[in-house]
């Protein structure tokens, strides 16, 4: 529309202005500590829960029909330390065809799972109502890996590197801008807070036509005291460092200051979609953060190739 | 009077043409015309808005026409033949037709929940002297009726449309499941089922187009603009292809799939045999 002219964050991902999406996954040792409110579940269990939850979502919002259109190009990031004390940031996959890339059209992802998981779901029939039980196919890549430290300025700053090639290519200059979703519980080894906020303020100079690079930030926890959170606009430190019973804590919620700092505001044409998906507003000035929480909204407030044509109270029948 | 049509679609630039989610349908005595819309996210939608529409102009719909001046009506008895006996054999028609095509993983949710559509179907009917036609239009979601009179446009369906251009996110939509068109059926207004309808002269020109395409027609109106000049002047689907192309490129036109088709209410005898139209993006 002629009058959305100079409006950012506006480009579809389809086909001819495909997305691109760069997830940063904390390998570190401290991810296997348990999840707080998740019992059984260690941080680790969360963050490869949660990448391949974002997969799934970006194969099926690319998806049209019974074909996966390429509407987006995706890499997983790992972060951690080597057996041999070595920090890493790199590619992440472990499925030959994919491992080592750093940016992979979704329909090669599709392609090469690692495996499924079956699920047992109760779904209401067709066309009857009645409830049926079924058994679903929901496909993993990656699984729960946990060892050494926390390299997160290193990951990021291989996030630069790889999105700066992206948003380079001609062809890419009119697309939505990358996107960066970082999973970690926060607490970075190779820097301070600043050293953590400036390489992931440095990502979000990279832009296209349509806008500067998102970060968004997903924050884990064992913290049981801290609620889970989606979208804050704010952090109160002091109201943490109040509530934190040990050094840790304090450290943690140090951390979790530094991760919403480095987290990009939600550009205003992504807040109604994220709105209408929460079901509630959002604060003025709200960032792409979450403590504890679905990140699978990160990527749901982008416009895809076909919007989603039912409304969330239809969905919930 | 006379009618004359002549219909385009276009698809997508993402998709190739059979990939393409409108659909149109045009009866042979060209007195009942039907558009489509299938939600992209939606499975086996073509089909869905393929079957819709062809369901419309192949059996008499048998909406009561409404009374000349009334503008809109809630009726419950359009509803109840629409829902309990035009839908439900359009539904079982897409059973039938997807039967036994695998779905993968990332669509079952999807297939679970049905194909989704919008829909315009817009009907002629002779009044019973013989001397005047009546049309009458039937809506669910944003697929659009312009009608132009006189050189001036006299009216747009659904008129709860926003003259901005500024369409609801989720467009009310029919659903190939049972259980996805309560809320239609329920809905008031934008929500629900729309009729309008009123008395044709001679000369008018009705103007059906898809959202993208009915977008674009209200902004240029109401910019000033005269936007039916430019679609009637189109006179090939190559035209028609160049002219929606170049309004993408100008981010005038969304680029998605694109419907447009024109109805010309002449001078001259009433309603004459023509050839049937339909078309699916190729």
């Amino acid at each position: 529309m002629a009058e959305k002219q100079g409006k950012k964050y506006t480009r579809k991902f389809n086909r001819n202005s495909p997305g691109c999406i760069l997830v940063l996954i904390d390998q570190s040792g401290s991810m296997s500590e348990p999840i707080a409110g998740k019992q059984g579940k260690t941080k680790a269990d969360a963050v490869a829960d949660a990448v391949n939850g974002i997969l799934n979502v970006a194969i099926t919002q690319s998806s049209e029909g019974v074909m996966v259109k390429d509407r987006v190009y995706m890499g997983v990031i790992g972060y951690g330390t080597d057996t041999d004390g070595v920090d890493y940031a790199r590619p992440a996959f472990s499925d030959p065809n994919l491992s080592g890339r750093n940016l992979i059209p979704i329909s090669e992802i599709e392609n090469n799972k690692l495996g499924h998981h079956e699920m047992l779901q109760t779904e209401q029939s067709d066309d009857t109502g009645k409830p049926e039980e079924k058994t679903s196919q929901v496909p993993y890549w990656f699984e729960p890996m946990a060892y050494g430290k926390t390299p997160m300025c290193q990951a990021f700053r291989l996030a630069y590197d790889i999105l700066r090639e992206w948003v380079d290519d001609p062809k890419h200059k009119k697309c939505f801008p990358p996107i960066v979703i970082n999973i970690t519980d926060g607490i970075q080894t190779d820097g301070t807070s600043d050293d953590v906020i400036v390489a992931a303020k440095n990502i979000t100079e990279l832009g296209t036509s349509d806008g500067n690079a998102l970060v968004y930030n997903c924050h884990t926890t064992r913290n049981e005291k801290v609620e889970a959170e989606q979208f804050p606009a704010d952090v109160d430190f002091k109201k943490l460092s109040d509530e934190a019973n040990s050094d840790e804590d304090k450290e943690e919620a140090i951390y979790k200051a530094a991760l919403f700092e480095s987290s990009s505001i939600i550009p205003d044409t992504l807040r109604s979609t994220l709105e209408s998906r929460l079901g509630s507003p959002l604060l003025p000035n709200a960032r792409g953060f979450v403590y504890n929480a679905s990140i699978n909204e990160m990527i749901l407030m982008v416009e895809w190739g076909g919007t989603e044509p039912i409304p969330t109270t239809i969905i919930d029948k | 009077m006379e009618l004359r049509r002549r219909e385009f679609i276009i698809n997508k630039s993402e998709n190739s043409p059979n990939e393409c989610k409108d659909c149109y349908a045009i009866a042979p005595d060209k007195s009942r015309i039907a558009v489509s819309d299938g939600a992209a996210q939606s499975i086996f939608t073509g089909e869905w808005a393929e079957i819709l529409t062809f369901g419309f102009v192949e059996s008499s719909p048998g909406i009561k026409f409404i009374k000349p001046g009334d503008k809109v009506v809630r009726d419950q008895a359009v509803k109840e033949w629409l829902f309990e006996q035009w839908l439900p054999a359009l539904q079982a028609k897409w059973r039938e037709r997807v039967a036994g095509i695998p779905v993968p993983y990332f669509a079952e949710e999807r297939f679970r929940r049905g194909a989704y559509a919008t829909f315009l179907g817009l009907e002629f009917k002779e009044t019973r002297s013989g001397r005047f036609l009546r049309w009458q239009a039937t809506a669910v979601g944003d697929s659009m009726l312009f009608i132009v009179r006189k050189d001036v446009l006299s009216l747009w369906f659904p008129f709860q449309l926003k003259d901005t251009g500024d369409f609801p996110r989720h467009p009310a939509l029919l659903c190939s499941r049972i259980l996805g068109n309560d809320h239609i059926k329920n809905g008031e207004g934008l929500n629900g089922v729309l009729i309008a309808g009123g008395k044709c002269s001679p000369g008018d020109v009705f103007i059906l187009g898809t959202d993208a395409l009915a977008k674009w027609f209200l902004t240029r109106n109401k910019a000033g603009d005269r936007p039916w000049e430019k679609l009637c002047a189109i006179t090939s689907q190559e035209e028609f292809a160049k002219f929606v192309e170049e309004r993408r490129a100008e981010d005038q036109i969304e680029d998605d799939d694109t419907t447009l088709v024109i109805v010309d209410v002449t001078q001259n005898s009433p309603i004459l045999p023509g050839a049937t139209g339909a078309g699916h993006g190729d």
